[in-house]
């Protein structure tokens, strides 16, 4: 853990990185979301204060029902929070505002009777774009992850893998301004997963957009993240916060390095002690 | 469902399906005609392929039958439409609200597994012996139907479907155009279908119990001056009408949501 690694603890002082690059951009104050169930009022997320400076790439990882999922839906105001707010640039976000920040979800979330290029222009076409222009610039997005060819076919004709790509592009297409990735890889086989984690880190961390990642894979926590948000559950809340210093666009030998091993030995026993919920697997 | 698969199977498969279908209904009528002809039947009662052949033939400058085809189809349509726009109507109503679905559904379902042939009588007793009987009873068959498949149809539309528009900043209209409707489709589909095909039995069914005129009530004449082969000959006018619906309904199904060709 020494120096390369470095974990602080929740609610520390902004970190040298932020006052760096000028302050936050994202401001999560003291979010808390509860919801009421038959059996009563049930609190998803405690209490979260989070920091997130311009161009970050944030991992949160925790276990089943730390509330990282109603967490990031409350980022993008898909669910608005019981306590507390989320700023963007001193703005509170309530409302889903996709040009401000854009979802890709786990399922992929592609509707079934539209094309891909339609999928990807889907929304262009709510923000009222012309078709013309939707479907050039949804063809251009395609054309970054290898789908042109899949342009005209329905989203049941293609693997996991291309599903989550065309949903990544649809979520770029709003060019937002944070993007929000609820688990993107998740559904995915280990080597699609693997694969398709390269070819996104390429593509997702020269955006310069603010990127907040869910994952249940450690790798993929410390492998893309500026900081890896460490959530414990019952209810959920942040146990720590760490640093991964190492510059970003990472190549793949970056897992061979001792930041990285470190580090990640360092989330798994952290997982390993976590009682509140079902210890993580390894991978 | 099953229709979907067997009309997407591979055409070798299609066509040895076909020729064994054939197969049947050629032997079936060999056995028919063999069994008048051996005298193991009575003629009068089931007549013959030939008889009933001849029979259809006859139909073309029948004006009798001609008029009671046209009355037939004008009625079913009528009461199709009828009952079609209020299962629409109350389904969607219903799909989109969740308390009202709460109080009405049950006793609609009540109705749809009732007999509706057990209210035709009620009907005589409002409408008296008239072509408006038939249409009510009709409509009102034909509204269940396409009711509770509207509802099903509503319900088909994914939870996960809806928070992607709301995430992408869809407006309710959008979000009804372009998600809630497409996912309903094929339950409307199923609706359209289910409301014909029991447009055209209740139809049927009260022009045969009640003399008002129309293919079902020239059937009822037919078979009790035992005319057998008239009155089969009706019926097989009737299932060609059926069966031609049939098609077309599926092409224009498949046509609609050909998205769903490969799920």
């Amino acid at each position: 853990m020494n120096g390369k690694a470095q974990s602080t603890a929740y609610k520390a002082e902004p970190s040298a990185q932020n006052s760096e690059q000028g302050g936050a951009a994202l401001t999560i104050k003291g979010v808390g979301v509860d919801y009421s169930t038959a059996e009563g009022t049930f609190t998803a997320v405690e209490r979260v204060d989070l920091d997130i400076a311009a161009g970050e790439f944030v991992s949160i990882i925790g276990p089943s029902g730390c509330g990282k999922s109603t967490l990031l839906h409350s980022i993008g105001g898909l669910i608005p929070p019981t306590r507390g707010e989320v700023e963007f640039r001193g703005e509170v976000i309530g409302e889903p505002h996709p040009d401000r920040a854009a979802f890709v979800f786990q399922d992929y979330s592609l509707l079934p009777w539209k094309t891909t290029l339609d999928n990807v222009a889907l929304g262009l076409q709510f923000k009222g774009v012309s078709k013309g222009e939707r479907r050039a610039r949804a063809r251009d997005l395609l054309r970054t992850v290898r789908l042109e060819a899949f342009a005209n076919s329905y989203p049941a004709e293609l693997s996991g893998g291309m599903q989550q790509r065309a949903a990544v592009v649809r979520a770029l297409a709003m060019d937002p301004d944070i993007l929000l990735l609820d688990e993107p890889f998740g559904a995915l086989d280990e080597h699609s997963r693997r694969q398709l984690g390269v070819e996104m880190a390429e593509l997702l961390t020269t955006t310069g957009k603010i990127l907040i990642l869910i994952t249940h894979s450690l790798d993929e926590a410390v492998f893309w993240g500026d900081r890896v948000v460490v959530m414990g559950a019952s209810p959920g809340h942040v146990k720590e916060v760490m640093e991964i210093s190492a510059p970003r666009p990472r190549a793949v030998d970056f897992m061979l390095t001792d930041e990285f091993v470190d580090a990640r030995r360092h989330l798994l026993e952290l997982s390993r002690h976590d009682l509140d919920g079902e210890p993580e697997p390894a991978e | 469902m099953k229709r979907r698969i067997v009309m997407r199977a591979s055409s070798p498969l299609r066509t040895r399906a076909a020729l064994i279908r054939c197969v049947v209904v050629v032997a079936a009528l060999i056995v028919w005609a063999g069994a008048v002809r051996l005298g193991f039947v009575d003629p009068v009662f089931v007549s013959s392929p030939g008889d009933v052949g001849r029979a259809l033939a006859g139909f073309t400058r029948d004006a009798e039958v001609l008029s009671a085809l046209v009355v037939t189809v004008r009625t079913i349509l009528i009461a199709f439409v009828i009952g079609t726009v209020a299962g629409l109507v109350v389904g969607t109503v219903l799909g989109l609200s969740r308390t009202l679905k709460d109080a009405y559904m049950p006793p609609i379902l009540f109705l749809l597994s009732t007999p509706k042939s057990m209210f035709l009588p009620l009907f005589v007793l409002s409408f008296g012996i008239t072509t408006q009987t038939a249409i009510a009873f009709g409509a009102f068959t034909v509204f269940f139907y396409v009711c509770v498949n509207i509802v099903g149809g509503v319900e088909l539309v994914e939870a996960h479907h809806l928070r992607l528009a709301r995430a992408f900043g869809a407006s309710r209209l959008s979000t009804f155009r372009h998600v809630v409707f497409p996912a309903s489709l094929p339950g409307f589909f199923a609706a359209l279908w289910h409301g014909m095909t029991h447009a055209v039995s209740s139809i049927l069914l009260a022009q045969l119990f009640v003399a008002i005129g129309g293919l079902g009530t020239l059937i009822s004449v037919y078979s009790t001056s035992l005319q057998t082969d008239k009155a089969l000959a009706l019926t097989v006018v009737i299932s060609v009408i059926a069966v031609a619906l049939a098609a077309l309904w599926s092409i224009t199904e498949r046509r609609l949501t050909s998205w769903r060709a490969n799920q």
